[in-house]
């Protein structure tokens, strides 16, 4: 019956629907990458990096039609990434408690965590990234990682850019007052 | 040991640490497959949606229809005539509601555009898909298959199906795609499934073939002799 159906506008906007399914896929291909590592940097767990991963592209998916060009697709991406590690950090608490078993993590995931740890010295920078908290980490992400300027960052993150500036600059001692010296904030 | 990190380049090194995270196949299809049941979803409310409001239309005409053939004083005899009436403009109103939902949410997508869509069983998959497609004879223990994707253009054939298994928080898929054109598979190493060249990738394990100009992959969290045993299964 479907197969038969007769179509009965050409709305280009009903046609762009139709097409949603690979716009998602070149969506993925072309920031699959960014979403997975910015969500495994906020959630420092790979399972649920990819959880977030699937929940950034289900909101783009359900969300395409308020995508209204504002900012740049990659903009829009990295928010929708941010605002979902946000709720998954929020919940995870509630996780733990009432999921416990969804917390095993397959092999693979272990390898890959695994790898990661045994890396030189920079692993000391990324990991102290990791560990801030998360209000500070997040600009270190959009602004070293990603390359915002601070006016895009009040954006995304919906701060006065005088807020972000001023969580760049705790980031930054913090990180320093961690590495010992050892780094170069380029001040 | 001293040694002084550049923030600036913290890009670089994030990307290094991280140079194992990479979006797998296998994950992009996990996602598409779960906006496709969402999408599904959503139909149905729609459908509901719509049938509510239809539901009450018939309910008001029903009504309608009781108080007009109900006049303040009812004379004797009248209330048998009153029944046949409320059925007829039921029926009518029935006819009329489900037909026009069908249009609304069924009309056709595109013919040009690619869809995808859940699959109920294997047999379903073979008769969209065609000959080509096979099931795996050996899966490994305790996985169990999810679900059945396909997608292609609509009013054809299927040109890819994919299989997904799951075990607890496990999961590979298998996917069968005709259109398909061999690519590179650099890095890849050269094996052979069942008399065909194949390659195999054993860090996040992939394994693809190419038969009769289908491209067939086995991939996820199964190591790579399970997935070997996997290939191997599949014959026509």
């Amino acid at each position: 019956m479907y197969f038969l159906s007769v179509p009965k506008e050409n709305n280009p906007e009903k046609v762009a629907k139709k097409n949603i399914d690979q716009e998602l896929q070149r969506l993925m291909d072309v920031y699959g990458n960014d979403v997975l590592r910015t969500s495994y940097m906020y959630l420092k767990d790979m399972q649920k990096a990819e959880d977030a991963f699937q929940e950034v592209f289900i909101k783009i998916y359900n969300k395409f039609d308020s995508f209204k060009g504002e900012s740049s697709e990659k903009t829009w991406i990295i928010k929708v990434t941010i605002n979902v590690c946000k709720d998954m950090l929020r919940n995870s608490w509630i996780k733990r408690v009432l999921l416990t078993d969804r917390i095993k993590t397959s092999g693979r995931t272990s390898d890959i965590e695994g790898r990661i740890i045994k890396r030189d010295e920079n692993k000391a920078l990324f990991d102290e990234v990791l560990s801030l908290p998360a209000a500070l980490k997040e600009v270190i992400i959009l602004y070293y990682y990603h390359a915002y300027d601070t006016a895009e960052i009040s954006k995304i993150l919906n701060v006065a850019e005088g807020t972000v500036r001023s969580r760049l600059h705790r980031a930054r001692t913090m990180l320093k007052g961690k590495l010992e010296g050892r780094i170069d904030l380029g001040d | 040991m001293t040694w002084v990190i550049n923030i600036r380049d913290f890009k670089s090194i994030a990307d290094e640490c991280m140079k194992d995270i990479k979006v797998s196949e296998e994950l992009k299809d996990k996602t598409l497959m779960c906006c496709q049941k969402k999408r599904n979803i959503n139909l149905n409310i729609r459908v509901n949606r719509l049938l509510v409001p239809a539901a009450s239309f018939v309910l008001i005409l029903a009504t309608v229809g009781v108080l007009n053939l109900l006049p303040p004083k009812t004379g004797t005899g009248e209330d048998n005539a009153a029944q046949p009436n409320i059925m007829a403009a039921t029926d009518n109103a029935m006819e009329v509601a489900p037909g026009q939902t069908t249009v609304d949410i069924l009309s056709g997508p595109d013919s040009e555009a690619i869809e995808s869509w859940s699959v109920t069983n294997p047999d379903e998959a073979r008769k969209i898909f065609g000959d080509a497609f096979i099931m795996p004879g050996y899966i490994p223990e305790g996985f169990k298959l999810e679900g059945i994707l396909a997608s292609g253009y609509k009013g054809e054939m299927a040109d890819k199906i994919i299989l997904n298994y799951v075990k607890e928080e496990l999961s590979f898929s298998i996917t069968e795609e005709t259109k398909a054109l061999e690519d590179e598979f650099s890095g890849y190493k050269k094996i052979d499934i069942n008399g065909v060249s194949g390659y195999l990738k054993e860090d996040g394990t992939e394994v693809h073939w190419f038969l009769d100009g289908v491209h067939y992959s086995v991939a996820g969290h199964i190591s790579s002799d399970e997935a070997l045993r996997v290939a191997a299964s599949m014959k026509r």
